[in-house]
């Protein structure tokens, strides 16, 4: 069941990531914000600060997570996820798959036009998927299974699809279906020069790269309604006590804070929104045992799992700002299961017995650390485990080959990190023999069967199927996951939000000023 | 050959006085302090597994973000959980070792490598100094981002790179160092004598180069827990060790749990710090005598016999001649002296003398006899720390010493004036010999047109043959004789009633010293000024004298008219000066001599 | 003087070489760690493959370099391989940030420690321990900890000045200085702590020579004594120390610029290390060795002149 696209699609895990590792991808935002003065932001202005610098405009190597906040000003997306992350209407009206799910088909508006004048229709579509497809970005996996774009009319698209691909609909909502003009896409300049059909107009010559990237409203947006700012300011920080200090004075209205900071915002007066989407714990990546052979008893992954105090990491280093859990998947995926929350306890003793039954007397495991937001975490880690008899050793290396040393597969078990998505996404990133985080390329004859029978499912038959996998995962401890974070966002009393599901930041349709 | 008063090479002196450096140090309230602080974080590193009271690596979650006063736990828990006070104890060790790591690298690089350029030149220095130029043209921090970068966040490898980028600091001080003594005489002398040159470098440049070496370490060990904690700061740190600068690091992450953690942190690297630029300081100030508190070295040369400030004087000799004219000076039992504490330095006791207008009057004795400090205790101009003590200086009646500090200024260029014994250090290096000639003149209200047009008058005068010339060069680009003659035409630009000459020929070549003497004979003649002219020369005393004032450790022993003195000396030691002198008409050569070793100074 | 001025070009050039050669071979990594924080913890071998051909990583390291040294040569500093953004762009829109605050930094400590090192000098007695007691102070506080007690009380609690951010001053001159001045504070104390010892070390020298008791002798009065004399001869040591600061206060702004979030070259090579992005990191490293080379000529002509010893060679 494996197939070319299942390598693919940790998109949103990296998205969030960034921000929950602050350091494993993405560029960090050179920082400044610009303003000097400390005039509150205007009420016709919604002021962003972001952990991180914008990369490119270039369709083909947008990214999701915090980079959103620099391209969905400019450009419309053919679906809008909603809130829940369900696809709602946009640019595309309609859609349908056909019977064996391999077509997808788009009704498409016929009212939009590109800032550069040109028509938007099914020939964009088709040019700005290709566009993508050519090129080496971060999210060319959401279109690769793409074929072939048909267009019917100016108003209907078909995607043709080498196989199934459960969360297509959600990509468009994403960076597959970002539209831009196509003179712009062959244009070259595309990367510095934005030209969409977006509700805001990037002012390039106001705008200061690295510092203030600046929005005016688009006059000419069909949706106009659900954009109430006149300008739309986006500053990258990427220092959280600097950001703090930006949200406090007003030099911004909105920022992705942290759960250390968030009782100093809130006692400034700053309404903290939380949303979870990542979960932080172990990929207990030699579960096959290749190098340690104690970790493929699944009595010994149990025990290890019972090793952790979820509850009280949460309250010491979370400030709350998480939820302890057993499962890797996001409350909204398909595949969780509320009850798989509680699986593992905190309880020594059963570990203890645990590794006594599988008859193991202790033993060592390697994993890597490194500087970063989880610095207060790594010893706690280590001080647990020494207490069912395991001991870890850290290799210390440098912040930012944080992913590529956990990926390398030279450790039996990684701390990290990762943002969950759909179920379908998830499993190809984490589970599937071949999946990047599978980095031992562990394998299960009965996983494997119910991975498949998820993928072929539709409806609330999907569903289940996802959660079967959820629960084997769970119960044959392929990981040890701690707890889900939190995404802290703090919004000033002038800007409201609805925070985005599976995503590290808010999608701008979600700002809102203030009701006085 | 008594009287040789060779500059003091600062650094053998200071190295002989090593005893007293320390002493110095201990004097030094701020110095000890930093010194007992020191010692006191060194004790604290060595037994910090006595002291701490938990193991600083172990983790406890209910100690996360504890705030200090938590029972057991006094300064409370860090993010991790981990107690602070044991952490900041433990934190000392290896801050300190870390510390001393990038201090060790920069000594072991750059002390021999500047030994090295300093002593032999050539092709090592040019290339050595290239390295260290290019190394102090790039900030450091960016290069150690770049190592970081490549090698990883280890504390050591951080910290010896640091050593290395550090090293051209003590390599351009040892350098210029070496260069320096390596023009001494005693090291000439050393190796016409055969001396080995590892032998020189081991014995004596690098004896010299000890004290700057080890005041520049204090200095660049602190800068090193500086940075060390800025690099924490950004995120940089080695998350499994336990220094300062990842307890501050640590402590800014949660910030606003937890505001209290960042304080101990803090205040442990700023006290040793501050303690490590302390005893650095205190030690330059004892080297370079700059502080003000402590005596500089050059006063010590005059005799100084310590002698309680209370003493009092006893009857001396009076220099007053009786011949006509009026009292242009008069000083009357003056004692001058250099307080510290609970002693003073007297090096001059009960002196008094008196000059007439037209009158010219030696004061004669070796050197440390005292003669120089009173000449400058007339002018008021006392090396820091000199005080008159006791007696009186009447300059055309009115007692000076009670005069306000700006009212005796006044006298100064106008009433007194002065020729100092080195022309060319006398005279401002940054400045035009004319506009050195003609500011003085301006402060005595004379417009500068006029005071350029009197300053070639005087440079003729004084008998320079192209005026312009020497008006417009800086005084490096003169001779010294040159010099003098510009430094006597300044002297007497104020038509002064009182000339205090201070070994006026003794810098210069025998030649020019004649024709010196020649003009200032004339001079003095022309103009009916009374002269005191300080001098160890009695050919010179002979040849422009009227009377004479002999001074031995701070006192006149005799005082005689020229002809008496020379005729029928009456005390001992006037016989023994006369005596040496005969041996040896030509006192006071020119050049140094190298026998004016060190040891002289040290003695 | 011409010759002074090639010999100092030639130095400037071989630094220059020799600095972005030794960057380039430190900072150089494998095209898969860099590709791989570019594409993400998603991207598979091929992936990272395919972007490495794109951006030229998978040419051999020497080929990149002297790829990289011809374009440098003609002004092109190739492009960053995280954002479109190029070098010379990047380096254009940063370097005013970092010079504002250095150059203004240096100023005030000169200016400062001028002040506070002849009267220490000077006055001597209780102004001097005052002076030291103080200065000691400074080098010992963490320019880090001043810049957040700086932010905390004055943007934070007094709201007089911005806590984040740079206003360039073809904007408003008034935005950049209040932009600025916290920041140049921040650098600027540890800078004036170590200036104003050697101000007050070189003063002290210089007030103990004989000129300048000859000077005194005839009756110059003292405030020409000073501020002419006296500070001139100064003035040689502590434009060394000033050049020196000057490439300090440098290594200073990156603390700094994190903490005022202002986006200049520290923020810039801090980044651009840590994710190896190898063309930012060059063109920071050369745009800083030519700064520092230009100040350090600009130093000498200056020592020059209050030094008439000095002949420029």
């Amino acid at each position: 069941m494996t197939t070319k696209f299942a390598q693919r699609g940790a998109v949103l895990a990296i998205a969030a990531a960034v921000a929950l590792a602050g350091c494993s991808t993405g560029t960090p935002a050179p920082e400044d914000t610009g303003a000097a003065d400390t005039e509150v932001v205007s009420a016709g202005t919604l002021t962003i600060g972001a952990r991180v610098d914008n990369n490119s405009f270039d369709p083909a190597n947008l990214e999701i997570g915090n980079r959103v906040q620099y391209w969905q000003p400019v450009y419309d997306t053919l679906i809008r996820l909603d809130a829940e992350g369900q696809p709602q209407p946009n640019l595309a009206t309609e859609w349908s798959y056909n019977d064996d799910g391999t077509v997808l088909t788009l009704q498409l508006r016929d009212d939009v036009t590109f800032s550069d004048g040109e028509a938007f229709d099914g020939e964009s579509v088709k040019a700005n998927i290709e566009h993508i497809k050519a090129g080496t970005g971060q999210n060319r996996f959401m279109v690769e299974a793409i074929e072939e774009v048909v267009v019917s009319s100016p108003t209907e698209v078909e995607l043709r699809l080498s196989e199934p691909v459960p969360p297509l609909v959600s990509y468009l909502g994403w960076v597959a279906g970002v539209q831009a003009s196509p003179a712009a896409l062959e244009s070259g300049t595309i990367g510095d020069a934005p030209v969409g059909s977006g509700p805001y107009l990037y002012d390039a010559a106001g705008s200061v790269r690295g510092t203030e990237y600046i929005y005016t409203k688009n006059p000419d947006y069909w949706n106009a309604d659900d954009f109430p700012y006149e300008e739309v300011i986006v500053r990258p920080i990427n220092d959280v006590t600097a950001l703090v200090n930006a949200l406090k004075t007003g030099q911004v209205d909105a920022a992705l804070l942290t759960p250390q900071v968030a009782g100093e915002v809130e006692a400034a007066g700053i309404t903290v929104n939380t949303l979870s989407v990542a979960w932080v714990g172990w990929l207990l990546a030699d579960r096959n045992g290749t190098v340690v052979p104690e970790l493929a008893d699944v009595r010994v992954r149990q025990a290890i799992n019972h090793a952790f105090d979820r509850e009280a990491m949460v309250t010491a280093i979370m400030s709350g700002y998480g939820e302890p859990t057993s499962q890797v998947f996001n409350t909204a995926s398909q595949a969780y299961d509320a009850e798989l929350d509680e699986y593992y306890t905190y309880d020594p003793e059963r570990a203890k017995e645990l590794m006594e039954e599988a008859g193991v007397d202790g033993f060592t495991i390697t994993a890597p650390e490194w500087s970063g937001p989880w610095t207060n975490l790594f010893p706690i880690l280590k001080d647990q485990l020494a207490e069912i008899g395991i001991t870890l050793e850290y290799v210390t290396i440098p912040p930012d080959q944080a992913v590529a040393q956990a990926l390398s597969g030279d450790y039996p078990t990684v701390f990290f990190p990762l943002a969950s998505a759909s179920a379908w996404q998830d499993i190809q990133t984490w589970v599937a023999p071949d999946a990047p985080w599978n980095m031992l390329g562990a394998t299960d004859a009965e996983l494997d069967q119910l991975i498949e029978e998820a993928q072929y499912a539709q409806g609330d038959e999907q569903e289940e199927a996802f959660q079967e996998v959820g629960t084997w995962l769970v119960e044959n401890a392929w990981f040890a996951p701690l707890f889900r974070q939190d995404q802290v966002f703090g919004t000033n009393a002038e800007t409201t939000v609805t925070m985005q599901a599976q995503n590290a930041v808010p999608s701008l349709w979600q700002f809102r000023p203030a009701a006085d | 050959m008594t009287d040789l008063t060779p500059p003091v090479p600062t650094a053998p002196a200071l190295g002989a006085g090593r005893t007293s450096i320390i002493r110095m140090i201990v004097r030094d309230p701020l110095a000890l302090t930093g010194l007992i602080v020191l010692l006191l974080m060194v004790l604290v590193a060595v037994f910090a597994d006595l002291l701490a009271p938990w193991d600083p690596l172990k983790p406890e979650l209910a100690l996360v973000n504890a705030p200090p006063g938590t029972p057991d736990h006094p300064l409370g828990g860090d993010g991790a959980g981990r107690d602070i006070l044991s952490r900041l104890i433990f934190g000392s060790r290896l801050t300190l070792l870390s510390a001393a790591l990038a201090v060790g690298v920069s000594v072991v690089i750059g002390v021999p490598s500047g030994l090295i350029a300093g002593y032999t030149g050539r092709k090592f220095d040019a290339v050595a100094s290239w390295v260290s130029d290019v190394v102090l043209s790039v900030p450091n921090k960016v290069v150690l981002l770049a190592v970081i970068a490549a090698f990883g966040p280890s504390v050591l490898i951080t910290m010896t790179a640091f050593g290395v980028l550090l090293a051209p600091n003590l390599y351009r001080l040892v350098r210029s160092q070496t260069i320096a003594v390596k023009n001494e005489l005693y090291i000439a002398a050393a190796r016409v004598s055969g001396l080995s040159d590892t032998r020189i470098i081991a014995r004596h440049v690098l004896y010299v180069v000890r004290a700057p070496v080890i005041i520049q370490s204090a200095n660049l060990a602190g800068i090193a827990i500086i940075v060390q904690s800025g690099l924490e700061f950004l995120g940089l740190g080695d998350p499994g060790q336990a220094t300062w600068g990842s307890m501050i690091g640590n402590a800014f992450a949660v910030l606003y749990l937890a505001p209290t953690a960042m304080i101990w942190p803090g205040v442990a690297i700023g006290v040793t710090v501050a303690a490590l630029v302390l005893v650095g300081n205190g030690l330059r100030d004892a080297v370079q005598g700059t502080s003000g508190r402590a005596p500089r070295r050059r006063h010590r040369r005059a005799a100084a016999v310590a002698v309680p400030a209370s003493e009092t004087a006893s009857a001396a000799p009076v220099a007053v001649s009786d011949g006509p004219g009026e009292l242009v000076l008069e000083v009357r039992s003056l004692r001058v002296g250099y307080p510290h504490g609970e002693t003073t330095s007297v090096v001059v006791d009960d002196v008094s003398l008196a000059i007439r207008r037209g009158e010219v009057l030696g004061l004669v004795g070796e050197s440390g006899s005292g003669k120089t400090q009173t000449a400058f205790a007339i002018l008021g101009l006392l090396p820091r720390g000199g005080e008159v003590l006791a007696g009186s200086i009447l300059v055309n009646g009115t007692d000076v010493v009670r005069l306000a500090e700006r009212e005796r200024r006044r006298l100064l260029g106008r009433a007194i004036s002065y020729i100092p014994q080195e022309p060319m250090s006398n005279l401002d290096p940054a400045f035009r010999i004319g506009q050195q000639l003609v500011e003085p003149m301006m402060t005595r209200g004379l417009r500068r047109a006029a005071a350029t047009k009197r300053a070639f008058e005087l440079l003729a005068e004084v008998g320079i043959v192209d005026p312009k010339r020497t008006f417009d060069a800086y005084p490096h680009q003169i001779s010294g004789g040159m010099a003098q003659r510009v430094l006597i035409a300044n002297a007497i630009s104020g038509d002064p009633e009182l000339l205090i000459a201070d070994e006026p020929t003794t810098a210069l070549d025998v030649t020019v010293q004649a024709e010196v003497l020649a003009l200032l004979r004339r001079l003095q003649q022309q103009r009916r000024m009374a002269v005191l002219l300080v001098t160890h020369n009695l050919g010179v005393v002979a040849d422009l004298c009227d009377s004479v004032a002999v001074m031995q450790n701070g006192r006149i022993v005799e005082v005689a008219p020229v002809t008496e003195l020379f005729g029928n000396p009456r005390h001992d030691y006037t016989r023994k000066l006369l005596g040496s002198t005969l041996d040896d008409t030509d006192a006071r050569p020119a050049y140094r001599e190298p026998d004016a070793a060190p040891q002289e100074a040290r003695a | 003087m011409i010759a002074f001025a090639l010999r100092r070009l030639l130095f400037g050039l071989s630094l220059i070489l020799f600095a972005t050669t030794a960057t380039f071979f430190l900072v150089y990594r494998d095209a898969s760690l860099v590709t791989r924080n570019i594409l993400g913890e998603g991207a598979t071998q091929a992936d990272l493959d395919a972007r490495a051909a794109a951006m030229g990583l998978d040419r051999p390291i020497l080929v990149q370099f002297l790829d990289w040294l011809g374009g440098a040569v003609t002004g092109d500093f190739g492009q960053s391989y995280f954002s479109t953004e190029s070098v010379a762009s990047i380096l254009v829109s940063r370097v005013p940030v970092t010079l504002s605050i250095v150059a203004v930094g240096v100023l005030v400590s000169a200016l400062v420690s001028a002040v506070l090192g002849i009267l220490a000098a000077v006055r001597g007695g209780v102004i001097d321990r005052i002076v030291q007691v103080l200065s000691v102070i400074g080098m010992a506080l963490p320019n880090f900890w001043v810049a957040l007690m700086l932010v905390v009380v004055f943007a934070v609690t007094w709201r007089l000045l911005p806590a984040t951010g740079y206003v360039s001053p073809a904007q408003s001159v008034s935005g950049w200085l209040a932009s600025i001045t916290l920041p140049v504070i921040a650098l600027a104390v540890a800078s004036i702590a170590a200036a104003t010892q050697q101000v007050r070390g070189a003063m002290i020298d210089v007030l103990d020579t004989d000129y300048i008791r000859t000077l005194r002798a005839s009756g110059v009065r003292e405030r020409s004594i000073l501020f002419r004399h006296a500070l001139k001869n100064a003035a040689s040591p502590a434009l060394t120390v000033l050049s020196l600061q000057f490439i300090g206060l440098f290594g200073g702004a990156i603390v700094i610029e994190k903490v005022f979030a202002l986006p200049g070259l520290g923020t810039t090579a801090v980044n651009a290390t840590l994710q190896g992005d190898v063309p930012v990191l060059l063109g920071v490293v050369a745009v800083t060795v030519v700064i520092v080379v230009a100040v350090n000529l600009l130093i000498d002509l200056a020592n020059g002149w209050v030094n008439p010893k000095v002949t420029l060679r």
